[in-house]
Protein backbone atom coordinates (compact mmCIF):
# COMPACT_ATOMS: atom_id res chain seq x y z
CA UNK A 1 0.00 0.00 0.00
CA UNK A 2 0.78 3.74 -0.71
CA UNK A 3 2.20 5.38 1.98
CA UNK A 4 0.68 9.38 1.61
CA UNK A 5 2.39 12.36 4.06
CA UNK A 6 -0.60 14.89 4.88
CA UNK A 7 0.31 18.41 6.60
CA UNK A 8 -2.90 20.49 7.77
CA UNK A 9 -2.00 24.14 8.43
CA UNK A 10 -4.95 27.21 8.63
CA UNK A 11 -7.77 25.33 9.95
CA UNK A 12 -9.73 25.85 13.05
CA UNK A 13 -9.24 24.28 16.13
CA UNK A 14 -12.37 21.91 15.79
CA UNK A 15 -11.51 21.60 11.83
CA UNK A 16 -8.30 20.40 12.72
CA UNK A 17 -9.53 17.98 15.92
CA UNK A 18 -11.77 16.65 13.31
CA UNK A 19 -9.32 15.99 10.74
CA UNK A 20 -7.00 13.96 13.12
CA UNK A 21 -9.64 12.02 14.37
CA UNK A 22 -11.07 11.23 10.78
CA UNK A 23 -7.36 9.98 10.20
CA UNK A 24 -7.17 7.71 12.73
CA UNK A 25 -10.59 6.22 11.59
CA UNK A 26 -10.36 6.26 7.86
CA UNK A 27 -6.66 3.94 8.50
CA UNK A 28 -7.13 0.70 6.65
CA UNK A 29 -9.92 1.61 4.74
CA UNK A 30 -8.14 4.11 2.40
CA UNK A 31 -6.73 3.06 -0.17
CA UNK A 32 -3.24 4.65 0.81
CA UNK A 33 -1.73 4.61 4.35
CA UNK A 34 -2.05 8.56 5.29
CA UNK A 35 0.72 9.87 7.65
CA UNK A 36 0.88 13.02 9.25
CA UNK A 37 3.77 15.13 8.75
CA UNK A 38 5.55 18.57 8.61
CA UNK A 39 4.81 20.93 5.13
CA UNK A 40 8.16 20.63 3.83
CA UNK A 41 7.66 16.21 3.86
CA UNK A 42 4.06 16.37 3.37
CA UNK A 43 3.20 15.22 -0.06
CA UNK A 44 -0.72 16.49 0.35
CA UNK A 45 -1.42 19.77 2.12
CA UNK A 46 -4.84 19.71 3.30
CA UNK A 47 -6.00 23.61 4.16
CA UNK A 48 -7.98 25.97 4.86
CA UNK A 49 -9.44 28.33 1.90
CA UNK A 50 -9.36 31.35 4.05
CA UNK A 51 -5.45 30.64 5.00
CA UNK A 52 -1.92 32.14 4.48
CA UNK A 53 -1.80 32.84 0.51
CA UNK A 54 2.02 32.90 0.74
CA UNK A 55 1.65 28.92 2.10
CA UNK A 56 -0.49 28.67 -0.65
CA UNK A 57 1.85 30.66 -3.25
CA UNK A 58 4.88 28.36 -1.92
CA UNK A 59 3.24 24.38 -1.70
CA UNK A 60 1.71 25.63 -5.31
CA UNK A 61 5.35 25.55 -6.70
CA UNK A 62 5.88 22.18 -5.69
CA UNK A 63 2.99 21.00 -7.66
CA UNK A 64 1.46 18.67 -5.10
CA UNK A 65 -2.44 18.11 -4.52
CA UNK A 66 -4.16 20.47 -2.32
CA UNK A 67 -7.62 19.58 -0.50
CA UNK A 68 -9.52 22.51 0.25
CA UNK A 69 -11.54 22.94 3.35
CA UNK A 70 -14.70 25.85 2.53
CA UNK A 71 -16.71 26.81 5.37
CA UNK A 72 -20.85 26.87 5.17
CA UNK A 73 -20.49 30.18 3.88
CA UNK A 74 -18.35 30.19 0.82
CA UNK A 75 -18.80 29.52 -2.80
CA UNK A 76 -17.44 26.23 -4.07
CA UNK A 77 -13.95 26.86 -5.29
CA UNK A 78 -12.77 25.53 -8.65
CA UNK A 79 -10.52 23.50 -7.05
CA UNK A 80 -10.27 19.30 -7.91
CA UNK A 81 -10.79 18.32 -4.52
CA UNK A 82 -12.22 20.44 -1.91
CA UNK A 83 -14.15 19.43 1.13
CA UNK A 84 -17.00 21.65 2.73
CA UNK A 85 -16.75 21.95 7.29
CA UNK A 86 -18.48 20.05 8.45
CA UNK A 87 -17.93 17.01 6.65
CA UNK A 88 -18.34 13.61 7.41
CA UNK A 89 -15.77 10.28 7.46
CA UNK A 90 -17.08 9.17 3.71
CA UNK A 91 -16.02 12.21 2.59
CA UNK A 92 -12.79 12.46 3.56
CA UNK A 93 -12.45 8.78 2.89
CA UNK A 94 -13.49 9.94 -0.51
CA UNK A 95 -11.58 12.71 -1.31
CA UNK A 96 -8.51 11.24 0.27
CA UNK A 97 -8.77 8.38 -1.94
CA UNK A 98 -9.05 10.46 -5.08
CA UNK A 99 -6.04 12.23 -4.08
CA UNK A 100 -3.98 8.92 -3.89
CA UNK A 101 -5.51 7.72 -6.93
CA UNK A 102 -3.78 11.16 -8.97
CA UNK A 103 -0.86 10.20 -6.71
CA UNK A 104 -0.97 6.47 -7.78
CA UNK A 105 -1.23 7.29 -11.32
CA UNK A 106 1.44 10.14 -11.66
CA UNK A 107 4.19 8.32 -10.45
CA UNK A 108 6.18 11.92 -10.93
CA UNK A 109 4.42 12.71 -8.13
CA UNK A 110 5.70 10.26 -6.02
CA UNK A 111 8.93 10.20 -3.70
CA UNK A 112 10.19 8.69 -6.26
CA UNK A 113 10.10 11.45 -8.27
CA UNK A 114 13.42 12.01 -10.20
CA UNK A 115 12.89 15.80 -10.33
CA UNK A 116 13.39 15.11 -6.05
CA UNK A 117 16.83 14.84 -7.33
CA UNK A 118 17.26 18.17 -8.41
CA UNK A 119 18.62 19.51 -5.21
CA UNK A 120 21.25 16.58 -5.01
CA UNK A 121 21.86 16.38 -8.93
CA UNK A 122 23.26 20.06 -8.51
CA UNK A 123 24.72 19.40 -5.07
CA UNK A 124 27.13 16.49 -7.12
CA UNK A 125 28.02 18.51 -9.62
CA UNK A 126 29.43 21.63 -7.21
CA UNK A 127 30.80 19.63 -4.19
CA UNK A 128 34.00 19.64 -5.87
CA UNK A 129 33.98 23.18 -6.17
CA UNK A 130 32.09 23.91 -3.09
CA UNK A 131 35.20 25.20 -1.20
CA UNK A 132 34.89 28.03 -4.21
CA UNK A 133 34.18 31.57 -3.03
CA UNK A 134 31.07 31.86 -5.37
CA UNK A 135 27.82 31.52 -3.73
CA UNK A 136 24.90 29.41 -5.01
CA UNK A 137 21.38 29.68 -3.31
CA UNK A 138 18.47 27.49 -3.12
CA UNK A 139 14.93 27.37 -1.72
CA UNK A 140 12.58 25.36 0.73
CA UNK A 141 9.19 25.16 -0.50
CA UNK A 142 8.56 28.04 1.97
CA UNK A 143 10.91 30.10 0.39
CA UNK A 144 13.61 29.66 2.97
CA UNK A 145 17.10 30.71 1.67
CA UNK A 146 20.07 27.79 2.04
CA UNK A 147 23.31 29.20 0.31
CA UNK A 148 26.15 26.54 -0.62
CA UNK A 149 29.83 28.02 -0.85
CA UNK A 150 33.53 28.39 1.13
CA UNK A 151 32.80 25.04 1.99
CA UNK A 152 30.05 25.18 3.88
CA UNK A 153 26.20 25.70 3.87
CA UNK A 154 24.44 28.56 5.57
CA UNK A 155 20.57 28.64 6.25
CA UNK A 156 18.29 29.44 8.98
CA UNK A 157 19.12 27.03 12.32
CA UNK A 158 15.34 26.22 12.61
CA UNK A 159 15.96 25.25 8.14
CA UNK A 160 19.04 23.14 9.04
CA UNK A 161 17.60 21.13 11.81
CA UNK A 162 14.54 20.30 9.76
CA UNK A 163 17.14 19.27 7.22
CA UNK A 164 19.22 17.06 9.53
CA UNK A 165 15.36 15.08 10.11
CA UNK A 166 15.05 14.74 6.72
CA UNK A 167 12.00 17.11 6.56
CA UNK A 168 13.12 19.29 3.81
CA UNK A 169 13.11 19.41 -0.18
CA UNK A 170 14.88 21.80 -1.50
CA UNK A 171 15.27 22.35 -5.35
CA UNK A 172 18.33 22.88 -7.78
CA UNK A 173 20.89 25.61 -6.18
CA UNK A 174 21.71 28.11 -8.76
CA UNK A 175 24.41 30.54 -8.86
CA UNK A 176 24.08 34.08 -6.98
CA UNK A 177 25.75 37.18 -6.88
CA UNK A 178 25.20 37.66 -3.30
CA UNK A 179 26.10 36.39 -0.37
CA UNK A 180 24.63 34.86 2.42
CA UNK A 181 23.72 37.05 6.09
CA UNK A 182 26.76 36.76 8.10
CA UNK A 183 25.74 35.19 11.37
CA UNK A 184 23.67 32.52 9.49
CA UNK A 185 24.28 29.17 11.05
CA UNK A 186 26.64 27.29 8.81
CA UNK A 187 27.38 23.49 8.70
CA UNK A 188 29.99 21.59 6.69
CA UNK A 189 29.02 21.20 2.89
CA UNK A 190 29.98 17.73 3.03
CA UNK A 191 27.92 17.20 6.25
CA UNK A 192 25.38 19.01 3.82
CA UNK A 193 25.34 16.57 1.39
CA UNK A 194 24.84 13.48 3.19
CA UNK A 195 21.22 15.05 4.75
CA UNK A 196 20.04 16.03 1.30
CA UNK A 197 20.83 12.16 0.28
CA UNK A 198 19.11 10.76 3.06
CA UNK A 199 16.13 13.09 2.46
CA UNK A 200 16.19 12.24 -1.02
CA UNK A 201 13.42 9.82 -2.73
CA UNK A 202 13.13 5.58 -2.03
CA UNK A 203 14.73 4.87 -5.24
CA UNK A 204 18.22 4.38 -6.23
CA UNK A 205 19.47 7.90 -6.94
CA UNK A 206 20.09 8.12 -10.82
CA UNK A 207 23.98 8.59 -11.04
CA UNK A 208 24.09 4.91 -9.11
CA UNK A 209 23.91 1.80 -10.80
CA UNK A 210 21.98 -1.26 -9.73
CA UNK A 211 24.71 -3.92 -10.88
CA UNK A 212 27.54 -1.74 -9.70
CA UNK A 213 29.07 -2.71 -6.58
CA UNK A 214 29.98 0.16 -4.05
CA UNK A 215 31.90 0.30 -1.16
CA UNK A 216 32.85 2.72 1.47
CA UNK A 217 36.42 4.16 1.05
CA UNK A 218 35.94 6.70 4.56
CA UNK A 219 33.10 6.08 7.65
CA UNK A 220 31.22 9.16 7.48
CA UNK A 221 31.87 11.29 11.00
CA UNK A 222 28.42 10.37 13.19
CA UNK A 223 29.46 12.29 16.01
CA UNK A 224 28.46 15.12 14.16
CA UNK A 225 26.29 13.70 11.84
CA UNK A 226 24.02 11.64 13.86
CA UNK A 227 23.53 7.63 13.58
CA UNK A 228 21.05 5.43 14.09
CA UNK A 229 21.77 1.41 14.20
CA UNK A 230 21.12 1.01 10.62
CA UNK A 231 23.32 3.09 9.50
CA UNK A 232 26.32 1.52 11.45
CA UNK A 233 25.47 -1.49 10.14
CA UNK A 234 25.43 -0.19 6.67
CA UNK A 235 28.50 1.18 7.11
CA UNK A 236 30.22 -1.39 8.87
CA UNK A 237 29.17 -3.91 5.79
CA UNK A 238 30.43 -1.84 3.46
CA UNK A 239 33.45 -0.81 4.46
CA UNK A 240 34.38 -4.35 5.00
CA UNK A 241 33.62 -5.37 0.70
CA UNK A 242 31.95 -3.67 -1.94
CA UNK A 243 28.59 -4.42 -2.68
CA UNK A 244 26.03 -3.80 -5.13
CA UNK A 245 22.64 -2.25 -4.00
CA UNK A 246 20.20 -5.37 -4.40
CA UNK A 247 23.29 -7.08 -2.45
CA UNK A 248 23.41 -4.43 0.41
CA UNK A 249 19.62 -4.68 0.72
CA UNK A 250 19.40 -8.16 0.99
CA UNK A 251 22.51 -9.02 3.18
CA UNK A 252 21.33 -6.54 5.64
CA UNK A 253 17.81 -7.01 5.89
CA UNK A 254 17.29 -2.90 5.90
CA UNK A 255 14.59 -1.80 3.82
CA UNK A 256 15.53 -0.87 0.24
CA UNK A 257 14.23 3.08 0.80
CA UNK A 258 17.00 3.14 3.55
CA UNK A 259 19.49 1.61 1.73
CA UNK A 260 19.13 3.12 -1.44
CA UNK A 261 19.39 6.94 0.44
CA UNK A 262 22.83 5.52 2.47
CA UNK A 263 23.50 4.96 -0.80
CA UNK A 264 23.11 8.38 -2.19
CA UNK A 265 24.62 9.89 1.18
CA UNK A 266 27.74 8.45 1.28
CA UNK A 267 27.89 9.20 -2.50
CA UNK A 268 26.87 13.30 -2.29
CA UNK A 269 29.10 13.37 0.86
CA UNK A 270 32.23 11.65 -1.28
CA UNK A 271 32.35 8.46 0.74
CA UNK A 272 31.27 5.74 -1.50
CA UNK A 273 33.78 4.75 -4.76
CA UNK A 274 32.71 1.98 -7.04
CA UNK A 275 34.41 -1.41 -6.63
CA UNK A 276 38.01 -1.50 -8.13
CA UNK A 277 38.62 2.15 -8.27
CA UNK A 278 40.51 2.14 -5.30
CA UNK A 279 43.02 -0.27 -3.59
CA UNK A 280 41.21 -2.51 -0.58
CA UNK A 281 41.52 -1.53 2.76
CA UNK A 282 44.48 -3.03 4.62
CA UNK A 283 42.37 -3.66 7.41
CA UNK A 284 40.67 -6.18 5.11
CA UNK A 285 41.57 -10.00 4.90
CA UNK A 286 42.33 -10.59 8.70
CA UNK A 287 40.88 -12.91 11.18
CA UNK A 288 38.77 -15.70 10.66
CA UNK A 289 35.54 -16.64 12.42
CA UNK A 290 36.16 -18.36 15.50
CA UNK A 291 34.63 -20.63 17.72
CA UNK A 292 32.37 -18.81 20.04
CA UNK A 293 32.78 -15.46 18.45
CA UNK A 294 28.75 -15.42 16.57
CA UNK A 295 27.38 -16.74 20.09
CA UNK A 296 29.08 -14.24 22.10
CA UNK A 297 29.15 -11.11 19.12
CA UNK A 298 25.35 -12.11 19.22
CA UNK A 299 25.04 -11.57 23.36
CA UNK A 300 27.09 -8.07 23.19
CA UNK A 301 24.81 -6.71 20.33
CA UNK A 302 22.08 -7.43 22.09
CA UNK A 303 23.47 -5.72 25.24
CA UNK A 304 23.96 -2.59 23.24
CA UNK A 305 20.81 -2.69 21.65
CA UNK A 306 22.14 -3.70 18.22
CA UNK A 307 20.14 -6.46 16.23
CA UNK A 308 21.40 -9.73 17.32
CA UNK B 1 45.01 -17.11 20.45
CA UNK B 2 42.02 -14.47 20.31
CA UNK B 3 40.56 -12.96 23.38
CA UNK B 4 37.53 -15.15 22.64
CA UNK B 5 39.27 -18.52 22.35
CA UNK B 6 41.21 -17.57 25.39
CA UNK B 7 37.68 -17.06 27.36
CA UNK B 8 38.04 -13.38 27.52
CA UNK B 9 36.35 -10.93 25.21
CA UNK B 10 38.80 -7.29 25.62
CA UNK B 11 38.05 -4.24 24.61
CA UNK B 12 41.17 -1.57 24.98
CA UNK B 13 40.93 1.99 25.06
CA UNK B 14 44.00 3.59 24.15
CA UNK B 15 45.62 7.42 23.36
CA UNK B 16 47.75 10.06 24.90
CA UNK B 17 47.38 11.35 28.30
CA UNK B 18 44.65 13.19 28.97
CA UNK B 19 42.36 11.84 25.65
CA UNK B 20 39.16 10.47 28.21
CA UNK B 21 40.06 7.34 28.65
CA UNK B 22 39.49 6.75 32.04
CA UNK B 23 36.32 8.64 31.68
CA UNK B 24 35.18 6.94 28.93
CA UNK B 25 35.55 3.56 30.92
CA UNK B 26 33.69 4.78 33.91
CA UNK B 27 31.27 6.26 31.58
CA UNK B 28 30.43 2.78 30.47
CA UNK B 29 31.21 -0.35 33.31
CA UNK B 30 29.35 -1.33 35.56
CA UNK B 31 29.89 -0.38 39.01
CA UNK B 32 33.33 1.41 39.83
CA UNK B 33 36.37 1.07 37.12
CA UNK B 34 39.49 -0.01 38.83
CA UNK B 35 42.40 2.56 38.36
CA UNK B 36 45.64 2.73 38.70
CA UNK B 37 46.41 6.97 39.31
CA UNK B 38 48.47 8.72 40.50
CA UNK B 39 49.62 12.31 41.12
CA UNK B 40 50.60 13.48 37.23
CA UNK B 41 54.19 14.36 37.18
CA UNK B 42 54.09 15.61 33.47
CA UNK B 43 52.82 18.60 33.48
CA UNK B 44 54.63 19.71 30.21
CA UNK B 45 52.76 17.05 28.69
CA UNK B 46 49.09 17.70 30.34
CA UNK B 47 47.89 20.04 32.64
CA UNK B 48 45.85 17.20 34.61
CA UNK B 49 45.75 16.10 38.37
CA UNK B 50 46.88 12.46 38.17
CA UNK B 51 47.36 10.21 35.56
CA UNK B 52 46.96 6.51 34.65
CA UNK B 53 50.61 4.52 35.49
CA UNK B 54 49.24 1.00 35.17
CA UNK B 55 45.54 0.56 33.66
CA UNK B 56 42.03 1.30 34.15
CA UNK B 57 39.38 -1.67 34.30
CA UNK B 58 35.92 -1.92 33.87
CA UNK B 59 33.55 -4.92 32.86
CA UNK B 60 29.77 -5.18 31.17
CA UNK B 61 28.00 -8.78 32.06
CA UNK B 62 25.80 -9.72 29.26
CA UNK B 63 22.43 -11.70 29.98
CA UNK B 64 24.34 -15.22 29.07
CA UNK B 65 27.07 -13.78 32.15
CA UNK B 66 30.11 -13.64 29.79
CA UNK B 67 32.38 -10.72 29.86
CA UNK B 68 33.29 -7.80 28.49
CA UNK B 69 36.66 -6.55 29.83
CA UNK B 70 37.41 -2.83 29.27
CA UNK B 71 41.00 -1.97 29.51
CA UNK B 72 42.42 1.53 29.17
CA UNK B 73 45.87 2.11 28.86
CA UNK B 74 48.37 4.42 30.41
CA UNK B 75 48.59 7.52 27.86
CA UNK B 76 52.10 7.58 28.52
CA UNK B 77 54.85 6.32 25.92
CA UNK B 78 57.07 5.64 28.80
CA UNK B 79 54.73 2.76 29.33
CA UNK B 80 54.40 1.68 26.03
CA UNK B 81 55.27 -2.13 27.45
CA UNK B 82 51.68 -1.70 28.66
CA UNK B 83 50.41 -1.15 25.54
CA UNK B 84 51.43 -4.67 24.35
CA UNK B 85 50.61 -6.49 27.58
CA UNK B 86 46.53 -4.99 27.58
CA UNK B 87 46.79 -4.58 23.90
CA UNK B 88 47.47 -8.42 23.52
CA UNK B 89 44.25 -10.77 22.58
CA UNK B 90 42.28 -7.67 22.64
CA UNK B 91 38.68 -8.04 20.23
CA UNK B 92 38.66 -4.23 19.58
CA UNK B 93 40.47 -1.26 20.35
CA UNK B 94 39.54 2.22 20.80
CA UNK B 95 41.84 4.67 20.15
CA UNK B 96 40.58 8.60 21.98
CA UNK B 97 42.38 12.18 20.63
CA UNK B 98 42.35 15.16 22.11
CA UNK B 99 41.86 17.47 18.57
CA UNK B 100 43.63 20.85 20.59
CA UNK B 101 46.43 18.61 21.87
CA UNK B 102 49.76 19.67 20.28
CA UNK B 103 50.44 17.03 17.84
CA UNK B 104 47.12 15.12 17.54
CA UNK B 105 47.58 14.25 14.57
CA UNK B 106 50.72 12.34 15.00
CA UNK B 107 49.62 11.05 18.10
CA UNK B 108 46.94 8.70 16.04
CA UNK B 109 50.15 7.38 13.93
CA UNK B 110 51.24 6.49 17.49
CA UNK B 111 48.48 4.41 19.08
CA UNK B 112 47.59 3.30 15.45
CA UNK B 113 50.76 1.91 14.71
CA UNK B 114 51.03 0.26 18.10
CA UNK B 115 47.79 -1.63 18.58
CA UNK B 116 46.88 -2.31 14.77
CA UNK B 117 49.09 -5.88 15.46
CA UNK B 118 46.82 -6.92 17.88
CA UNK B 119 43.49 -6.27 16.40
CA UNK B 120 42.56 -9.86 15.16
CA UNK B 121 39.18 -8.44 13.38
CA UNK B 122 40.33 -5.05 11.92
CA UNK B 123 38.05 -3.33 14.53
CA UNK B 124 39.65 0.13 15.19
CA UNK B 125 37.92 3.17 15.82
CA UNK B 126 38.93 6.49 16.35
CA UNK B 127 36.88 8.68 18.86
CA UNK B 128 38.20 12.25 18.85
CA UNK B 129 37.44 15.59 21.54
CA UNK B 130 37.28 19.17 21.32
CA UNK B 131 37.31 19.34 17.78
CA UNK B 132 35.49 22.36 18.11
CA UNK B 133 38.55 24.22 19.88
CA UNK B 134 39.72 26.63 17.22
CA UNK B 135 42.51 25.53 15.04
CA UNK B 136 42.37 21.71 15.87
CA UNK B 137 42.66 19.98 13.46
CA UNK B 138 38.60 18.57 12.00
CA UNK B 139 37.85 14.76 12.31
CA UNK B 140 38.07 14.95 8.61
CA UNK B 141 42.31 15.92 8.84
CA UNK B 142 42.42 12.48 10.96
CA UNK B 143 40.72 10.33 8.85
CA UNK B 144 42.57 11.73 6.01
CA UNK B 145 45.41 11.08 7.88
CA UNK B 146 44.32 6.94 8.31
CA UNK B 147 43.21 7.07 4.64
CA UNK B 148 46.79 7.70 3.05
CA UNK B 149 47.78 4.34 5.45
CA UNK B 150 44.96 2.35 3.28
CA UNK B 151 43.46 2.18 6.44
CA UNK B 152 39.49 2.59 6.82
CA UNK B 153 38.29 2.88 10.28
CA UNK B 154 35.37 5.55 11.73
CA UNK B 155 36.83 8.69 12.79
CA UNK B 156 34.36 10.19 15.19
CA UNK B 157 33.83 13.56 17.25
CA UNK B 158 33.00 13.05 20.63
CA UNK B 159 32.59 14.32 24.34
CA UNK B 160 33.14 10.91 26.47
CA UNK B 161 31.95 12.95 29.06
CA UNK B 162 28.87 11.37 27.49
CA UNK B 163 27.99 7.69 28.22
CA UNK B 164 26.05 8.03 24.63
CA UNK B 165 29.39 8.89 22.80
CA UNK B 166 30.82 6.17 24.19
CA UNK B 167 28.64 3.81 23.92
CA UNK B 168 28.23 5.18 19.92
CA UNK B 169 32.04 4.40 19.63
CA UNK B 170 31.47 0.70 21.05
CA UNK B 171 28.64 0.12 19.09
CA UNK B 172 30.44 1.14 16.01
CA UNK B 173 33.69 -1.59 17.00
CA UNK B 174 30.75 -4.15 17.85
CA UNK B 175 29.05 -3.36 14.62
CA UNK B 176 32.49 -3.60 12.21
CA UNK B 177 32.93 -6.69 14.21
CA UNK B 178 30.31 -8.46 13.13
CA UNK B 179 30.62 -7.25 9.49
CA UNK B 180 34.12 -8.70 9.53
CA UNK B 181 32.42 -12.18 10.71
CA UNK B 182 29.48 -12.42 8.32
CA UNK B 183 30.97 -10.75 5.54
CA UNK B 184 34.73 -10.38 5.88
CA UNK B 185 37.39 -12.13 3.45
CA UNK B 186 39.11 -14.90 5.68
CA UNK B 187 43.15 -14.51 5.66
Amino acid sequence: MQTLKICDVGLQPDTSHAFHSMLKIVAGRSKAAWQVAGIEHADVLFASSEGDGSTFAAWGATGKPVVLVIDDRSSWPPAPFVLRHPFRVMQLLSVLDDVADLLAASPGRERGDPSRWSAAESLRALMPQSGNAAWHVTRTPLGEEVWLGHGLVRAAARTIARLRAGELELAAFHPTGTSPPADAPAIAACDFAWYVGLSGPARLAPWLFADVAYRLRRWPDFGRLGVNTGMLELCAMSTVRAWTPAALVEASGQPAADVHRFLAAASLAGLLVANGSEQAPALLARGRVQSGWDRFLGGLRRHLGLAA
Amino acid sequence: MSGVEAGEFKIVFTGPMGAGKTTAIAAISEGEPVRTEVENTDRVAHAKESTTVGFDFGRITLADGSVVRLYGTPGQVRYRFMWDILGRGAAGVIVLLDASAPGALVQLDVFVDAFIPHVAHGALVVGVGRTDVPNAPSTDAFAARLDARGIVAPVLSVDVRRQGDVMMLVRTLVCILGSHTAHGVPA
